[in-house]
């Protein structure tokens, strides 16, 4: 007991439980739910509200669409593979992905629309927002390259504490 | 047997856990900047339900010959972020289109809770020959543009425009000075002038209206000045009987005058004669 506390213990493979391909299936689809409704559902909602009440839309609805589902089938697929060694270039381009989408919003980061049924324009920037937004998918790149670094030295190190025993 | 049991214990390799830090890092990024978005997108709606508002503008004569039209536009930061950098351009045309003047306001700084008056003022040259002096005579609506541009919070610089058209009453709407037939009593002629308008405007008139009958050649052939005192929406009508200049004709001359009041001296609208 005392040695347990007083002393850490080495590292060493502990071993892992890794769930089967199908039940990864499985929960993966059931992940993609809340992604698809988050990335894709919501945006089309919000949009299809400024159309219905004639204000110009921020971006296309096409646009929102084919990134939101990327985003969301690349991070299902993404935690399908995570017990291989394909997790940390998935996280990659998942990121990437992103990281492509937050350049096409900030290309046009500029909202300009007419208030419906009076004489006024606004424009909103929105580039800094954008901006600092893409800060989080250059997290998510490192920590893809670092994932692949590791799991080319060794992978089942990682699957010990992604998937204890 | 320990390492089965109590495998939390154990202290991942440094590369997962820079991996895992990574990626909190992001989701704390990720975090942030979604709460300082719907925190300033709170605030803003707070602004926007406390209601900028401009007070209703009033025209007056200015004594640079000028009509001057004020104003003040409110704006109370019921939020809880600054405004910064907040400014408003407005341009006038006429309702043919023609520019007639411009004015800005700012840029000025609003913290959180207060509230600034910004006095909003034209100055429309109407002495000198040029499109504002149609509003001396000219019923019309005037085209006023707004720009307004700010920064909210410390991440949305927006900018607001806006075009309303205002009604605008003439001081001296249907502006007449009429010459009449001249004709000869005990030796000397004389010639009838009849000088009549309308007050449109939100302000009065006070002072005098001096006028002159020009022949073509130049020569000015007898002149006269009326009193004016007209409140706003009266209307205005005399009538003058000029002694002219002995052979002196004003046939094919014209009728000048000129609004004059403290220290002003607006030229009317010159009438040609038959």
């Amino acid at each position: 007991m005392s040695a347990r506390t007083s002393t850490p213990p080495p590292v060493e493979y502990l071993g892992h439980r890794v769930p089967p391909l199908g039940l990864r299936i499985i929960v993966s689809g059931l992940y993609l739910v809340p992604l698809v409704v988050g990335l894709v559902g919501l945006p089309l909602a919000a949009l299809g509200f400024l159309e219905a009440h004639s204000v110009a839309l921020p971006v296309s609805v096409l646009t929102v669409s084919v990134f939101g589902f990327a985003i969301a089938i690349l991070s299902a697929v993404r935690y399908v593979v995570k017990p291989s060694r394909w997790y940390g270039p998935m996280s990659i381009v998942v990121a990437l992905v992103v990281l492509l989408y937050l350049f096409v919003l900030l290309f046009q980061a500029t909202y300009q629309f007419a208030v419906p049924n009076v004489t006024l324009t606004v424009a909103i920037t929105y580039s800094r927002v954008v901006e600092l937004l893409m800060v989080v998918p250059a997290f998510l790149i490192a920590a893809g390259i670092v994932t692949t670094v590791e799991d080319v030295s060794g992978l089942p190190t990682r699957l010990a504490f992604d998937f204890p025993p | 047997m320990a390492d089965v049991l109590l495998p939390h214990l154990r202290r991942p390799p440094p590369l997962y856990r820079l991996a895992r830090d990574l990626r909190i890092v992001a989701v704390l990024v990720l975090v942030i900047v979604l709460f300082v978005v719907a925190l300033e997108a709170a605030s803003a709606v707070e602004v926007l339900q406390s209601g900028p508002s401009t007070s209703s503008l009033s025209a007056a004569f200015a004594p640079n010959g000028t009509l001057a039209v004020t104003g003040t536009f409110t704006l109370r930061n019921a939020g809880f972020l600054p405004i910064s950098g907040f400014s408003l351009a407005f341009r006038v045309l006429a309702e043919s289109g023609t520019f007639l003047g411009q004015s800005s306001v700012g840029p000025f700084n609003v913290a959180s809770g207060n509230m600034v008056n910004l006095p909003v003022a034209f100055y429309l040259p109407i002495a000198s020959a040029g499109p504002s002096t149609s509003l001396l005579t000219v019923d019309q609506y005037l085209s006023v543009h707004l720009w307004a541009n700010t920064t909210y919070g410390y991440l949305f610089p927006v900018s607001i425009g806006s075009i309303a058209n205002k009604s605008w009453g003439a001081p001296f709407a249907h502006y007449s000075l009429l010459v009449g037939m001249p004709s000869v009593v005990n030796g000397s002629t004389t010639v009838p002038v009849t000088l009549s308008f309308e007050d449109h405007a939100s302000f009065g008139e006070s002072g005098t209206i001096d006028f002159a009958i020009v022949s073509s050649g130049g020569t000015v052939c007898g002149s006269g000045s009326v009193p004016v005192s007209v409140s706003p929406q009266g209307n205005f009508l005399a009538q003058r009987t000029v002694p002219l200049v002995t052979g002196c004709s004003p046939r094919g001359g014209s009728a000048t005058a000129t609004y004059v009041a403290s220290s002003l001296a607006l030229p009317l609208p010159t009438e040609s004669l038959p």
